[in-house]
């Protein structure tokens, strides 16, 4: 990816993945059943559509400005790893409630990328979770998953 | 800087407190009082969004169910998949009786048929029956069908031009029309649109022939200021506000009787005896409290409470009939 | 005269002190609700509809209405400081407002919102006043065919957005016309796309898909590119809209005004479209339409208040004909219903107190954010003042737990998450998210009408000709873009004439 022919020609990918959901999309409204105009069957719409898909995909892929592109770089790791985070953080979430992956997240987001001093990220991440969580737990009763922490506390009689 | 994330952090604080305001505390654990069923609070799923017939219906019932039971039910809406994601909820949850649903017959049968889901009726265990709420035939005010004859003539006649629009596809009412054209012969064209309120603009708009919806309070308001007329019920017996209107069994059709919304209190199978019939006691007084059953609407709530017993022969009938008329 | 001794009754009703209160409540709940990401009015109405049950019907509808068009005041800060835009309206304002933020303008961008939005409401009102029951029926006369028509404009409307080419566009309203396909099929039932998920039955939901391609991309994008990060945050020029700024939007606003309040009263879907017309509609007046998506204020004026002034105007198929044309307003319905008050014909005589009272509210309720939203600019707009890691981190988290809330779903977190990939590989690519979205939340309505057109018409494209609305709309639609390719041949040769002389 980090070649120098393959960074001129990224950016006609995108053309090419669109293109082939197109076809997948084609395909896939195929198999629902496209029916007939007086009694449209549930593929019909999606067929017309990736068609519509298609198309403009391979028009792009010729008229396509490489130019407005830009290159990929050592930083986009960082986003990776972030992206990352947000996954683990959505799966603690269900797992063990919000408190703790909250702070996790908070804490992690805003030494990296924030690149905040731990004594200013800490206190900060503590304090964001416990006042989302009564924002949309307490105030808005929302339906979090059980949170581990909660649940400790209660059981401590606090 | 510290001062400045103070204060978003101010703005957060204060919004929830102004919500805390509005909301006051609705979730407050229920004590443990005593021993037996029920000893904590009890979670009430409505598979639907908030603002629908199967909320208000829920919502009506859930301050009198918490009452008799001495314990607050906590209405939560799971809406998603017609009504599968709460069915599945109230399934997957434990059988102890602290979580109950308010199900109807398109949930609990149709759905999971339509969308292959593997779940069914035998995995809920049907507790009361809450109210059953009847589908009306209408027409505009200015439709040439003066009556049912007339218009089931006209259908007959000119096959597939007449247009009856339902609040969506793959609901017991779309399904009912269809038997009406498999089974004998009446070849209607079913124009599905977004909910009732959909069907209706479509019918005051002049844009379909007549729809077949919910008597829900807007459809009798409408029928009674005559901007609406109704040609038939769906109901086995006539309708109590509508004495002139036949039903479809009288029309000679007699088991067109399944286009008929039946809201009822269900929990996951297996529940306790001691809680299923606990449950069932404080449904029946409920639906005898005025102002629940003025909510719920007090021409639906069946007269003699129907029990599991008859919930459960409801679902069975109506799995029969979906499961051969998908087949086709 | 008989309206305005109903109005007077609305206003003795209105002015209880304590429904005073109610409309006080309604509208700071609705505006911090609309501020933050991801919370949008659907899932706050929603979780307060409960709570109303204790208020008597009046309280309750003007606390409801309140947050509604409360939170389309806040909607347009996140759309404009973060980029993040809470409903289908917003959209369409992040792309001048926020570009406006980012050349330090997001002050007057916000102001003019305010004000904007205030007009448009204002004027709404007015209109529901005088013509409710008028407009009603003839918003009737729009069957199916015509909002095919509708539709297919707004689709044409769509591709002029935004900066990026019109092929990009296209494609982009192509993906978003496929990802809407997504879910139970109306027709037949059957579910598409879904891969056996319960979650998708219903299809993707449009906060998830339009947090993710518009703030996570776009956060995820600025990460990655530090510098711009802190050169944002750094410049906040002035926080009030100057007097060139009022001029050049008056008169935006008086037509978002007009414009907002006709499409509003449409039976199903008037939001949307009401701003992006009026986007297309300033862009296409403008001198130099080139300035669009670059922070013309018109673009941030006129969509607001347009959207404003239609979310109003949507009360009045739902007071006066019963039906609710937006998922909010179906949620006040249920919250009449369960007050044993019918929406509908029968309502103004039935319950002249609820209907008028709620009216009145609307006009005080419209006065009281013009008054909070004001000194509340300066307030937001030294959020941006945070350090931009900080603000982005907890937008973020809040974005998340946001999403959740809409159906208590995490699945939503996840569509968030993939979305925002997506959102950033095409900023980095040259797309332009807009058309993608808005394709999105007009490609269900298109279908179904199509697929309702035909089934009334028997599988006969005539319906589209021989219904009056659709007709004249086509017309209208095919006489633009003749037009439209005229004068665009017209403006590429003075573009390139430009561009010559700025490379020298």
């Amino acid at each position: 990816m980090f070649t120098n022919r393959a960074r001129s020609q990224w950016p006609r990918v995108i053309p090419i993945i669109l293109l082939l959901v197109g076809v997948a999309a084609m395909i896939g409204a195929y198999q629902l059943s496209l029916g007939q105009l007086n009694q449209p069957g549930a593929g019909l719409w999606p067929f017309i559509v990736g068609a519509f898909l298609t198309l403009t995909a391979a028009v792009l892929f010729f008229v396509q400005d490489p130019s407005e592109c830009e290159q990929w770089n050592r930083r986009a790791l960082g986003i990776v790893a972030g992206l990352a985070s947000l996954g683990l953080f959505i799966v603690l979430f269900q797992m063990i409630g919000f408190l703790i992956p909250a702070f996790l997240m908070l804490a992690l987001w805003l030494k990296t990328f924030g690149e905040e001093p731990w004594r200013l990220a800490v206190p900060l991440a503590v304090a964001g979770a416990v006042v989302m969580h009564f924002l949309f737990v307490v105030a808005l009763g929302v339906p979090f998953p059980k949170d581990i922490v909660v649940t400790l506390f209660s059981a401590l009689g606090v | 800087m510290n001062k400045k994330i103070a204060r978003t952090a101010g703005v957060f604080a204060s919004v929830g407190i102004m919500s805390a305001a509005v909301v006051g505390c609705g979730n407050t654990a229920g004590a443990q009082s005593g021993a037996g069923y029920p000893s904590e609070k009890i979670r009430f799923i409505i598979p639907y969004a908030a603002g629908g017939p199967t909320d208000v219906t829920a919502r009506a019932l859930a301050p009198c169910l918490g009452k008799e039971l001495g314990q607050s039910v906590v209405a939560e809406n799971v809406a998603g998949g017609s009504g599968a994601l709460g069915m599945q909820k109230l399934i997957s949850s434990k059988a102890d009786g602290y979580t109950v649903a308010i199900v109807s017959t398109g949930m609990t049968v149709l759905t999971p048929l339509v969308n292959g889901l593997d779940y069914s009726k035998e995995d809920i265990t049907p507790i009361g029956v809450i109210s059953h709420v009847p589908m009306n035939l209408v027409v505009g005010k200015d439709s040439p069908y003066k009556d049912a004859k007339a218009f089931i003539a006209a259908a007959k006649a000119n096959p597939g031009k007449l247009n009856v629009g339902v609040s969506g596809a793959s609901t017991p009412q779309a399904i009912e029309l269809q038997r009406l054209e498999e089974q004998y012969g009446v070849d209607i064209t079913v124009v599905p649109f977004d909910g009732s309120a959909g069907a209706t603009t479509a019918l005051l708009g002049g844009h379909a022939d007549a729809a077949f919806i919910n008597d829900a309070p807007e459809v009798s308001d409408r029928i009674e200021d005559g901007s609406f007329k109704a040609l038939a019920v769906s109901s086995e017996e006539r309708q109590k506000h509508l004495p002139d209107t036949p039903t479809l069994v009288e029309l000679g059709y007699p088991d067109l009787t399944l286009a008929v919304t039946t809201y009822a209190l269900a929990g996951p199978a297996g529940l306790p005896e001691e809680a299923t019939s606990k449950l069932a006691g404080s449904l029946e007084t409920c639906l005898k409290d005025s102002k629940t059953v003025e909510i719920i609407g007090e021409r639906f709530v069946p007269e003699k409470f129907d029990d599991a017993e008859t919930l459960k022969g409801i679902l069975d009938e109506g799995a029969t009939v979906y499961k051969t008329m998908l087949k086709k | 005269m008989d309206a305005l001794n109903n109005l007077a009754l609305g206003f003795s009703v209105a002015f209880d002190p304590m429904n005073l209160l109610y409309v006080f409540i309604g509208v700071v709940v609705g505006t911090a609700i609309g501020v933050l990401p991801g919370l949008g009015p659907t899932a706050t109405i929603a979780l307060l509809l409960p709570v109303t049950l204790t208020l008597d019907p009046t309280a309750a509808v003007i606390l409801l209405a309140g947050i509604y068009y409360g939170s389309m005041y806040g909607g347009t800060i996140t759309s404009v400081l973060l980029r993040l835009p809470g409903e289908a309206a917003s959209v369409v304002t992040t792309f001048d407002g926020y570009q406006m933020a980012r050349q330090g303008r997001a002050g007057p961008a916000l102001g003019i919102s305010a004000i904007g939005s205030f007009v448009g409401g204002t004027v709404s009102v007015i209109g529901l006043v005088l013509l409710a029951p008028v407009l009603a029926d003839a918003a009737l006369a729009f069957g199916p065919p015509a909002f095919v028509a509708l539709m297919v404009l707004g689709l044409f409307l769509v591709t002029s957005l935004g900066t990026g080419s019109t092929i990009k566009a296209l494609c982009m309203a192509a993906v978003g016309l496929l990802l809407s396909a997504i879910g139970q099929d109306l027709v037949t039932g059957k579910p598409r796309f879904t891969f056996g998920q319960t979650s998708l039955f219903d299809g993707l939901d449009f906060v998830a898909v339009s947090m993710g391609l518009f703030g996570v991309g776009e956060i995820l994008y600025n990460l990655e590119q530090t510098e711009k990060v802190q050169a944002f945050t750094s410049k906040i020029k002035n926080i009030w809209p100057s007097r060139k700024d009022l001029k050049d939007s008056s008169g935006a606003i008086a037509r978002g005004s007009v414009l907002g309040f006709f499409i509003g009263i449409l039976p199903g879907g008037g939001g949307v479209l009401s701003s992006l017309a009026s986007y297309a509609m300033e862009k296409r007046r403008a001198k130099d339409p080139s300035r669009f998506g670059h922070g013309a204020i018109e673009g941030v004026a006129g969509p607001e208040t347009a959207n404003n002034a239609s979310s109003t105007s949507g009360f009045i198929p739902l007071l006066v004909l019963g039906i609710p044309s937006n998922v909010v307003l179906a949620l006040l319905f249920g919250a009449l219903l369960v007050h044993g008050i019918t929406p509908g014909p029968q309502m103004m005589t039935n319950h002249p107190e609820v209907f008028w009272g709620v009216i009145a509210s609307m006009f005080i309720g419209n006065l009281m954010l013009l008054a909070l939203n004001i000194p509340l600019v300066g307030f937001f707009v030294q959020m941006l003042r945070i350090r931009a890691g900080i603000l982005v981190t907890f937008a973020v988290l809040v974005v998340m737990v946001g999403v959740f809330s809409i159906s208590n779903d995490v699945f939503d977190m996840w569509v968030v998450l993939v979305f925002g990939i997506i959102g950033w590989i095409m900023k980095k690519t040259g797309f332009d998210p807009g058309p993608l979205v808005l394709a999105f939340v007009l490609g269900p309505i298109l279908e179904s009408s199509v697929r309702q057109s035909l089934l009334l018409s028997g599988g006969s494209f005539t319906i589209f000709v021989t219904d009056p609305i659709s007709l004249t709309i086509f017309i209208a639609l095919g006489a633009g873009v003749i037009l439209g390719f005229v004068g665009r041949g017209r403006r590429r040769l003075v573009a390139n004439k430009q561009e010559k002389v700025a490379a020298e």
